[in-house]
């Protein structure tokens, strides 16, 4: 029962951080549907790992699984580093191109 | 050589310069600008297939009288191969996606000179610009020309979001050209390092040097090359980390340059994507970089799209996660895969343009994109919102529509590649998309009027419906009859694989 | 390793692009980081000039009294200049474009800093 009510305080605080003003269903239906999604997709996506090796694709799974749950209002924070704003746009566009540099030419090696 | 080959690329660029000469009248510009963007369909249908070497210069093995004149070292070298020129080649697949974008363009445009009484010159300028931009990017067998047009459509894709003039469209313009100005050097970047390794920016001739041994395939600056242009093509297409500013830059335009915008974004990906899979295929870290970045842009530009009440927003971010999935028919590599992102593509663009133009209409009519304050559009016009709802559902994957034929051979070529996960992945990202589309459908269409709901205009604008039915019937007869376009891909493709 | 003009450049274009990377990410000024963004662009610039270089060589111009294969063992390679011309086009039309956006935008907002103008949105 501890892990409903954390689902439900969760949820509340979904509602809480989307918008200020009075809410419709439709907000919090969209973000729990978003929350699933996000979830289950990368829980799926940490599954393809299971070619690489078996035990470290488990144990990267229960990890991203006890991450995500514990943090579990994970809509608001993805909308908050969704946003318009420049700056925020640099630090992922510079962090991805160093991720995508040292992935693929060490990457060669190993694959 | 064909001869009409360049012009799919001459005539818009003619008719973009005359364009901007002629601006303020009226009648000229209007008849001109629908007869280049009809013509330019027709061209690509009519030319026949082939190559086109500009200036004439051949390769060595075309040209046998240059080649008696040649001393026997260099016969018998591989030089008789290269290509000296810049090469153009026109084949089945390039003739559809022209065919399209011409058909897009004109029904853009067409809504567009229904809605405005004075046309803009520099505004047609700059989609005849991106037109010609985007063909010479398919056709070209070059890669630096293809980079030049890729600027080229940058360029325009910034004016054209300005010319938009919506609340914020300058600071976009100007966000997307500071963003645009990292990722375009950096694929340029990669090009130099492609060049230096291998000597030549002819596709065939690297494709060759690399699959004949001439050059090492594994080493390190064509490596690194291949990481630079890897990035660049994210730019290109809108794959995170650039998703923000392409679904931003979807929601400021107009409706119908969002249409234009969105499918310049796609044939761009494919572009790039082809090439990319020309030239590096081989390594296995390409096929795992691009199904990562894929998986992201699916559930980023879903679950962002889920939670918007601005229905503007919400199809931008939508048409940010399509994206994803052509690109994971990339990723995963075998022909029926590739065959189906490209028919994915495809799909998209006739699917995007569809609804931007629908929901477009609905802008016209109230003035205001947020889906809180609408309702009851259904009894407005009933037969535009039943077509709206039928671009949903084929947006969403629903037979028999064309979305249902592209994403059911997305999920078996990944089960039959060995991937269920990406399967799974695939069909639970199409249920998300599907709900988000009844939820915007619902708030605006059925749910009951506010009563402080004004309208700007009452009369839905006749020529954006047919437009939109337009649309609805090629994803009517693709999705019965798939053939007529996955057959040209997988001739393509069966070259290539 | 001998530091020709060749690897001397390569050093010299990389500099540029990080300078360039620095100055479009962490300086506030918006004219700063455009001037960041043109470093870049030309750096790449200086990569492709020098993919060209040989040592000794001569200028690519077949000039009369030359024979045919001193020339093919002495030229310079061709090809990066050609290319490198229609990129600096492209980021000079690029940059001109910027500006003009700032001017616009500064007239609007009255400040230089990015967090102020291209932040949060404002709707």
């Amino acid at each position: 029962m501890a892990f409903y009510d954390l689902l439900l305080d969760s949820l509340k605080e979904v509602k809480g951080k989307i918008k200020k003003d009075p809410l419709t269903s439709d907000n919090v239906s969209g973000a729990t549907a978003g929350e699933l999604t996000v979830i289950s997709v990368t829980l799926l996506a940490a599954l393809l790992l299971t070619r690489v090796n078996l035990l470290i694709s488990m144990v990267i799974v229960l990890i991203l699984a006890v991450a995500l749950v514990t943090n579990l209002p994970l809509i608001p924070k993805v909308i908050k580093e969704e946003n318009n704003s420049l700056d925020t746009m640099l630090f992922y566009v510079i962090l991805t191109l160093g991720i995508v540099v040292c992935l693929i030419y060490w990457g060669v090696g190993y694959v | 050589m064909n001869e009409l080959i360049p012009l799919i690329v001459i005539i818009p660029l003619i008719c973009a310069l005359l364009l901007n000469l002629l601006h303020g009248k009226n009648r000229i510009s209007r008849i001109m600008a629908l007869i280049v963007a009809i013509i330019i369909p027709i061209i690509a249908l009519v030319a026949s297939n082939g190559l086109h070497f500009f200036g004439g210069h051949a390769p060595l093995t075309f040209n046998p009288s240059l080649l008696e004149s040649l001393p026997a070292s260099l016969l018998s070298s591989r030089v008789i191969l290269f290509h000296p020129a810049i090469t153009y080649s026109l084949a089945g697949l390039e003739k559809i996606f022209i065919f399209i974008l011409g058909i897009v363009i004109f029904l853009a445009l067409f809504t567009y000179f229904n809605k405005y009484k004075k046309v803009s010159g520099p505004y047609l300028f700059l989609i005849f610009m991106g037109t010609a931009a985007v063909s010479a990017m398919l056709l070209s067998d070059d890669i630096f020309n293809m980079y030049i047009f890729f600027e080229i459509a940058a360029l325009t894709q910034t004016g054209i979001i300005l010319a938009s003039n919506t609340e914020g469209s300058t600071e976009t313009a100007l966000k997307y050209m500071i963003l645009g100005s990292i990722g375009g050097p950096i694929l340029l970047l990669g090009i130099g390092f492609v060049l230096g390794v291998i000597g030549s920016v002819n596709i065939t001739d690297i494709v060759y040097a690399i699959h004949t041994g001439y050059v090492n395939p594994y080493s390190p600056a064509l490596i690194i090359g291949f990481a630079m242009i890897f990035f660049g093509w994210l730019y290109a297409s809108g794959l995170p980390p650039f998703n923000t500013i392409k679904s931003l830059i979807y929601s400021k335009g107009t409706p119908e340059s969002s249409a234009i915008l969105t499918t310049f974004s796609v044939l761009t990906m494919v572009a790039f994507g082809l090439v990319m899979f020309r030239i590096f295929g081989y390594l296995s870290v390409y096929k795992i970089t691009i199904m990562l970045f894929s998986l992201l842009a699916m559930v980023l530009g879903v679950s962002m799209a889920v939670v918007q009440t601005d229905y503007r927003k919400m199809l931008g971010f939508l048409a940010v996660g399509e994206l994803g999935f052509i690109a994971i028919g990339f990723g995963i590599g075998t022909k029926l895969s590739m065959t189906a992102g490209l028919f994915q593509a495809f799909n998209d663009i006739v699917i995007t343009s569809l609804l931007f133009i629908g929901f477009g209409i609905v802008y016209y009519l109230t003035g205001t994109s947020d889906t809180r304050k609408l309702g009851g559009l259904i009894s407005l016009n009933p037969k535009v919102s039943i077509m709206i709802l039928l671009g949903g559902l084929a947006l969403a994957g629903v037979p028999p529509f064309n979305g249902f034929q592209s994403k059911l051979m997305l999920v078996q070529s990944a089960l039959n590649a060995g991937f269920p996960e990406i399967a799974i992945i695939i069909v639970l990202v199409s249920i998300v998309v599907f709900m988000t589309f009844v939820k915007a459908f619902h708030s605006i269409y059925l749910k009951p009027k506010p009563k402080d709901l004004g309208f700007v205009h009452k009369e839905v604008p006749s020529l954006a419906i047919v437009s939109i039915a337009i649309l609805l019937i090629i994803c009517l007869v693709i999705g019965l009859d798939p053939n007529l376009i996955t057959y040209s891909f997988g001739q393509y493709l069966g070259g290539l694989i | 390793m001998i530091m020709d003009v060749q690897l001397a450049s390569l050093f010299t274009s990389g500099a540029l692009i990080v300078i360039g990377l620095y100055a479009a990410i962490f300086l506030d000024n918006i004219i700063k980081k455009i001037i960041g963004l043109s470093f870049i662009e030309e750096g790449v610039n200086l990569f492709l000039v020098a993919l060209g270089y040989k040592l000794g060589g001569i200028v690519p111009i077949f000039l009369p009294g030359m024979t045919k294969s001193s020339f093919y063992a002495n030229s310079a390679y061709p090809l990066p200049q050609a290319l490198v011309l229609t990129s600096i086009v492209i980021g000079a039309s690029t940059l001109a474009v910027m500006l003009a956006l700032v001017m616009v935008l500064y007239k609007k907002h009255h400040t230089l800093s990015t967090k102020a103008m291209l932040g949060e949105d404002h709707e």
